[in-house]
């Protein structure tokens, strides 16, 4: 395409890089500002003076903290479980020789189409006969078992493409089963591996439904987006809508980190399971 | 070092395909030997069923005198270098050839000695801090050998490691495999689909199509004696000129060969062996070089003449091929590069019949 071919294009892209960021841009000013000034102008983007201070007081005052602190350990337990047991899965069933691995696989891709909001209802019921809800743990054990077949099945597909000479190699070099996953596939799996972990890090971090569920009887168990609704909600008619912000704007910054981080993974994990993002 | 034995070895892979059938053969302390054969022979199949990476279906394989068939890959003390060398490619070059030794707990220093004193052997000593992407494909398979010579098995196993390569490479690396071989006074069974590997490199040559082993002879045998059609236009370029026709006798009581329109007298020594064949359709078989060029060779008892139009000259630089047609067949045959006919020029040439081979026609099994 020459230059003036591809004006048109940046031009778009270029707006809806705008439209896109303005919401975000809009978060972080308010959450700048002092509430009188938010409700004067409520569009105004530069605040008179930075008031830092609102951060200090979400983060105390408004709980963000201990929000902050469920979310992160949440997240990280998360995280640390679905790469272990996913990737061990996943290597069962694209490298190793086992009658019915294909039945299973094909078991876990159907339970895809069952969104989790029709599980909710029967898997709080049997947390709650394992004497789950209200704990850190039930959350994590629930979100470790949600994030399991996108992870099995993204992870399966990229283990299909690395040669099966590699395997064989590794059988000769002495390899058992635990080394060959440890040693030779799962260091080559990084990318597929970074995005699972960026899809699992998001599903777990921005999570509403499932930690509302398990944390009603104990508000200090809150996440980060269950704790900014109750938030907004606890002040029905006066919102403060500085801190409500800064709260908010908390809550991203580990997102932000992350995906800018790897990026690079994220993309070429996405394209090697062969779903274009 | 060590012998290898199979006795009657069969894989049947799923579906019911027989990807080797019945193979037996042994290889003796250091001796090279190569299992040639077209693609899906099974060739590469017997080899893994050596290695262990395949399961056998029936028979039984002996390493060293030992009974191996339940024993994984990892302790039949065998190395293996790939066709597209399976280096890992996270690991450098150093930790590529160590891997191995690692896991069976060497010593630290024994492996750094191992490791640089295989590098030494292959000329790669400055590549050991790279990575296997950013090495050519001829110093990829150089590692790739370094890896499996670091561990001194008892028995090496070559996967077509150079169809990879190359032409220049391939040739340059064929001789390394050759010296080191000698070197290492190693038992190596090497897999390649390429005769000119083959007759090259191995001692003895296994040539095998669909999963049957066809013969099993020292390189220059094979050539001269081949068992069978098949063996007899795998091994050789140009490959052998067959021609189909009959038998029969002349009233002095000479044989001669006719497809129905050359006729060719064969030497008295044959009638013998080919009595029982007059009347009978057979294949003969000729060697490009034992057709000759009539300005050359002067005619003896055992050359026949023929007439054949020329199609086509390749020249090759030290010799020239040309393939002919006699009317009812092509062949082609091997000419020095002097004295060279022209395309579509009618020429006489002379057939050496004392080099000639005979094939039954159904069985193709070598009647000489």
């Amino acid at each position: 395409m020459g230059r003036f071919t591809r004006l048109p294009l940046y031009i778009v892209l270029v707006l809806w890089s705008l439209i896109c960021l303005y919401p975000l841009v809009w978060m972080v000013s308010t959450s700048l500002k002092t509430m009188p000034e938010v409700t004067e102008d409520p569009m105004a983007l530069i605040p008179k003076i930075f008031h830092w201070g609102n951060y200090l007081e979400a983060w105390t005052k408004g709980n963000f903290g201990t929000y902050f602190k469920n979310s992160l350990i949440i997240t990280v337990a998360a995280l640390f479980l679905v790469l272990w047991t996913t990737s061990m899965t996943a290597f069962a069933v694209a490298r190793t020789d086992f009658p019915g691995r294909r039945s299973i696989l094909y078991a876990l891709v159907i339970t895809l189409f069952i969104p989790a909001e029709a599980t909710l209802v029967p898997v709080f019921h049997i947390a709650k006969g394992l004497h789950l809800l209200n704990s850190l743990a039930g959350i994590i054990v629930v979100s470790v078992a949600g994030s399991q077949v996108v992870s099995i099945y993204l992870i399966q597909a990229y283990l299909r493409t690395i040669p099966r000479d590699l395997d064989d190699a590794a059988k000769i070099d002495g390899c058992n089963l635990f080394q060959r996953y440890w040693y030779v596939i799962l260091p080559l799996a990084k990318p597929v591996l970074a995005t699972v972990a960026i899809l699992t890090f998001m599903g777990t971090w921005n999570a509403y439904m499932l930690p509302l569920a398990f944390t009603m009887a104990r508000p200090e168990l809150r996440t980060l987006p269950v704790g900014l609704v109750a938030f907004q909600s606890g002040f029905a008619f006066s919102v403060n809508w500085p801190l409500l912000c800064a709260g908010a704007a908390i809550s991203i910054v580990p997102v932000i980190a992350l995906y800018v981080f790897l990026q690079r993974y994220f993309v070429s994990g996405i394209a090697a399971a062969g779903l274009k993002g | 070092m060590a012998d290898v034995v199979l006795k009657d070895v069969t894989k049947i892979f799923e579906r019911n395909i027989i990807a080797a059938d019945n193979i037996s053969f042994e290889v003796k302390d250091k001796e090279f030997v190569v299992l040639v054969g077209p693609s899906g022979c099974g060739k590469s199949t017997t080899l893994r069923l050596i290695a262990g990476l395949e399961e056998l279906t029936e028979g039984e394989i002996y390493i060293d005198g030992r009974l191996v068939n339940d024993i994984p890959p990892k302790d039949r003390d065998i190395a293996m270098v790939f066709q597209n060398y399976a280096l890992y490619p996270h690991m450098t070059v150093y930790h590529n050839m160590a891997f191995g030794l690692k896991l069976r707990k060497y010593p630290r220093r024994e492996i750094e000695r191992r490791v640089h004193e295989a590098a030494e052997i292959l000329g790669i000593t400055d590549l050991l801090n790279r990575k296997p992407k950013a090495l050519s494909g001829g110093e990829q398979q150089r590692v790739a050998v370094g890896r499996a010579i670091v561990r001194k098995p008892k028995v090496f196993l070559f996967d077509e490691p150079l169809s990879n390569l190359d032409a220049k490479l391939r040739v340059q690396m064929r001789a390394e495999i050759c010296k080191l071989h000698s070197h290492l006074e190693a038992t190596i069974i090497y897999v390649t689909h390429d005769q000119v590997e083959a007759m090259t490199m191995g001692q003895r040559i296994v040539v095998m199509r669909d999963g049957v082993i066809q013969q099993i002879d020292t390189p220059l045998n094979l050539y001269n004696r081949p068992a069978n059609k098949f063996v007899a236009g795998f091994i050789g370029s140009p490959t052998m000129n067959f021609i189909q026709g009959t038998l029969s006798k002349d009233w002095r009581g000479g044989l001669s060969f006719s497809d129905g329109v050359i006729k060719l007298g064969l030497p008295r020594r044959h009638n013998r062996r080919l009595q029982s064949y007059v009347g009978r359709e057979l294949i003969l078989g000729i060697r490009p070089e034992d057709i000759l060029n009539p300005r050359f060779g002067k005619s003896t008892p055992e050359t026949v003449t023929i007439w054949a139009k020329v199609e086509v000259i390749e020249p090759m630089g030290n010799e020239t091929f040309l393939y002919l047609n006699t009317g009812s067949t092509s062949l082609v045959a091997r000419f020095s590069t002097t004295k060279i006919p022209r395309v579509g020029e009618e020429m006489k040439l002379m057939v050496n019949m004392s080099k000639c081979h005979f094939f039954d026609k159904d069985t193709e099994i070598a009647l000489l």
